[in-house]
């Protein structure tokens, strides 16, 4: 999988744009970081799925936006061969962290290779923004933010 | 170490929140004074500290975002010869009998944790030992405990009173609350008695709510629990605000930080990082690194890093301390450099409940009693907040994982006519959504994932979740008690060969009420606020216990107190009011461990208003 199919297939699994998750001017280098994690021999993931999840991507990449969530909620998200995979890059993105393969992510048995990918990955973690919020531990707020309601990030 | 050309007026263990405030105190009236800090040391304060292990506030930081468990531990490395607990090491205590199999120091305490634990419920809360102490992760909380709290005995017919009052510690509040820049408002503050002087002002003004907070607020107004309020008050907050001007004639300098008569303390405002606990990345929140700062500047202080207290020396009539013990070492895990003595005049030991419970007992061992422990009381009453939290989901958006971490809280049911039969407790508003009871948002994100969800229906789900997420939290009330206590282990030490704590912890019926009363709260404050109740097994579930058939999970607080509470007579406690041994004419004992009752309030602030008490008994003793 090239990084730019890794950013594409990215965009069809956590509901934001290509473009918002590697900017053209892009400070952060989070999708390099996460893509990054897709050859860590540690992360030991079966080269059949990867190459599956490479191939069925570039299967599907071609569909008009309209059909994308449901080619890939047949294509990837049902087929358990693959599944999991996809479920860690959604992880990645929204948590920034790498769910070892071998176990249930929830699971907190040990040792196991659970690990977060960076500090800038843990401050871009979607789900913070998703929420209205900033990631624990870092805010670019103002003094007094919290009194007022922010505004939610819109979904297409 | 030779520190032979300096006569010490005062030696102090330990380098933590009632260190520093000593110290500072102390060394701004010209005495000299010496700090045994058993940890590693403050990063930028000292220099020739060879330690490598010596962090900086971002490096503490980039630790706790790549730690997996964000504990309150998570930015802190873990020191062999110093250790500290942590809350990951919480678990039920199946078999107190089996043997404790800790060897080997190191990988004991990777395996079980530092605490011997005996149960049958194990302590749940931790503390930090390092130049600051757990001051790096305090919450900021600083409330003033009620006057009914110093008089428990007396008005309630339960435990003890304490030999002071509200009133003989009011002044000291004052300097407390501007030593560590509280914001709060004076007015709010003005329940269960407490009084402020004429004209008094908090050095900046109360913490904005959250957007939580004001909808609780509206929703639980008028609305009562077992004869209580349930009114939501501002929390008084060691965290920066917006300064307010001093009351018409204060001189400019009479507390250290008012210029042109406003308060400035020089740092910067909060900013909401929903982080007090374990770190503010900006110190906004005040720490006792401030004051340590501000004791060192005045060339009075010295202090020694990684320097271990192993005993404390008594003179041959065992009346007065003639020095401190302590080993040294290089790097965390490595072998002990050696062994000293520090002498002074007095001797103060601030060096954490536990902590100074077990260094009394470890001394002085040809009596087996231990230093200052004539009335058998050092190390007993080991006493917690231990806390119950309630979680749901708000009927409309209320947007946590904004703002510090906890900006409001409920005080009513802190006093009552129930405390003859029933602990009571305050509630503290969580800002957090369920990051604590629930690991949010990493635990429902998986869960939302793993069912199936991505792209816009996840975004739509967390969305609709993670906005709605609330908890609060119970701070029950704990009384005396023999059967809770920490005594130094006969078979397990940490790296330098001193021993560990081992603990005797337990809940007696009284807090098993309070548990039961915070349950019922719950309820009723849900119910007011029509929010859906999602309580159930917590993530942090070792707490556990039964009563009357129904399981509770109480969670650490982080407030330990009680182990050498301070009291009338050398036959009830281990110090008088000014934190004084009973025993020993030149030995003072300070911290959360001097309280004899543990009252509701979150305990920082009163023990920095005792350190200033006992501080000015001091000197006063010198003079």
């Amino acid at each position: 999988m090239t990084l730019e199919e890794f950013v594409s297939l990215s965009a069809a699994l956590t509901g934001y744009a290509a473009d918002v998750l590697k900017p053209t001017f892009d400070t952060q280098l989070v999708s390099e970081q996460l893509y990054a994690e897709l050859s860590n021999a540690d992360n030991k993931i079966p080269a059949a799925q990867l190459d599956e999840l490479t191939d069925v991507w570039a299967s599907i990449a071609s569909t008009p936006a309209a059909d994308m969530e449901n080619i890939v909620n047949e294509k990837i998200m049902q087929n358990k061969d693959i599944a999991r995979l996809a479920q860690n890059i959604i992880y990645m993105w929204f948590l920034g962290i790498w769910y070892d393969l071998a176990k249930d992510p929830s699971s907190f048995s040990t040792p196991n290779n659970d690990h977060v990918v960076s500090p800038i990955v843990y401050k871009n973690g979607l789900v913070w923004g998703e929420m209205g919020a900033h990631p624990m531990g870092f805010s670019t707020g103002n003094f007094g933010y919290w009194q007022i309601a922010p505004t939610l990030p819109p979904i297409s | 170490m030779d520190n032979s050309t300096v006569i010490y007026d005062v030696v102090i263990v330990g380098g933590g929140w009632a260190g520093s405030i000593l110290a500072n105190k102390l060394a701004q009236a010209n005495k000299k004074v010496l700090i045994l800090e058993a940890g590693i040391g403050i990063d930028g304060l000292t220099t020739g500290d060879s330690n490598q292990e010596t962090g900086n506030r971002g490096e503490f930081m980039d630790e706790f975002f790549m730690a997996m468990a964000k504990t309150p531990e998570s930015p802190y490395v873990q020191n062999y010869n110093a250790p500290r607990p942590s809350v990951l090491d919480i678990q039920p205590i199946t078999n107190p009998d089996a043997p404790d199999n800790c060897g080997d120091p190191v990988a004991s305490i990777k395996s079980k944790g530092y605490f011997i634990q005996k149960g049958p419920i194990p302590f749940g809360s931790t503390y930090e030992r390092r130049g600051g102490g757990t001051s790096w992760h305090w919450l900021g909380t600083s409330l003033r405990l009620l006057p009914n709290d110093f008089k428990m005995k007396s008005t309630y017919g339960v435990a003890v009173d304490w030999p002071i009052t509200y009133n003989d510690l009011s002044a000291y509040y004052d300097q407390a609350e501007y030593e560590i820049g509280v914001s709060a408002d004076v007015n709010e503050q003005k329940i269960h008695g407490i009084t402020f002087s004429d004209g008094y002002v908090y050095p900046m003004a109360k913490i904005p709510p959250s957007v939580l907070d004001l909808a609780m607020e509206s929703k639980l107004a008028g609305v009562t629990f077992d004869g209580c309020d349930l009114n939501v008050t501002g929390t008084p907050a060691g965290r920066n605000g917006v300064p307010n001007q001093m009351k018409e004639g204060t001189p400019d300098g009479f507390y250290p930080y008012v210029k042109d008569g406003f308060y400035d303390n020089g740092r910067r405002q909060c900013q909401g990082n929903t982080n007090c606990t374990p770190i503010c990345p900006i110190q906004a929140k005040y720490d006792a690194t401030i004051t340590m700062s501000k004791a060192l500047m005045t060339g009075n202080v010295d202090i020694k890093y990684q320097a271990v207290a192993s005993a404390v020396l008594l003179d041959s009539a065992n009346k007065e301390v003639t020095g401190i013990e302590y080993k040294t070492y290089d790097v965390v895990n490595g072998p002990c450099t050696g062994t000293f003595t520090a002498t002074g005049t007095k001797y103060i030991i601030a060096a954490h409940a536990i902590e100074a419970a077990k260094l009394l007992l470890m001394s002085n061992k040809q009596l087996l009693a231990g230093v200052a422990n004539v009335s058998g009381q050092v190390g007993k009453n080991l006493m917690d907040h231990p806390m119950y939290l309630g979680w749901g989901f708000m009927p409309e958006n209320s947007y946590p994982f904004r703002g510090p971490l906890s900006t409001s809280g409920i005080e009513g049911p802190r006093d009552g006519s129930f405390r003859n039969q029933r602990a009571s407790f305050r509630i503290e508003i969580g800002n957090e959504g369920w990051n604590w009871p629930a690991g949010a948002p990493y635990t429902q994100t998986i869960d939302m994932v793993g069912s199936g969800l991505f792209g816009s229906a996840l975004r739509t789900q967390i969305q609709k979740d993670f906005t709605r997420q609330f908890r609060i939290g119970f701070l029950i009330e704990q009384l005396p008690d023999d059967n809770c206590y920490i005594v130094p282990s006969k078979t397990c030490s940490d790296n330098l060969g001193i021993p560990r704590p081992e603990i005797h912890y337990s809940f007696d019926q009284y807090t098993q009420e309070g548990f039961k009363a915070a349950a019922a709260a719950t309820d009723t404050i849900f119910n007011a606020l029509g929010a859906e109740n999602k309580t159930g097994i917590p993530v942090g579930s070792g707490g556990v216990f039964q009563y009357e058939g129904v399981n509770y999970y109480s969670q650490g607080a982080g407030h330990v107190m009680g182990t050498h509470r301070m009291g009338f007579t050398p036959a009830d406690s281990v110090t008088d009011g000014d934190m004084k041994s009973w025993d020993h004419d030149n030995l003072y004992v300070v911290g959360c461990g001097s309280f004899p009752t543990t009252a509701t309030a979150n305990p920082t602030l009163t023990m920095t208003a005792l350190a200033y008490k006992a501080a000015d008994a001091i000197l006063k003793s010198l003079s």
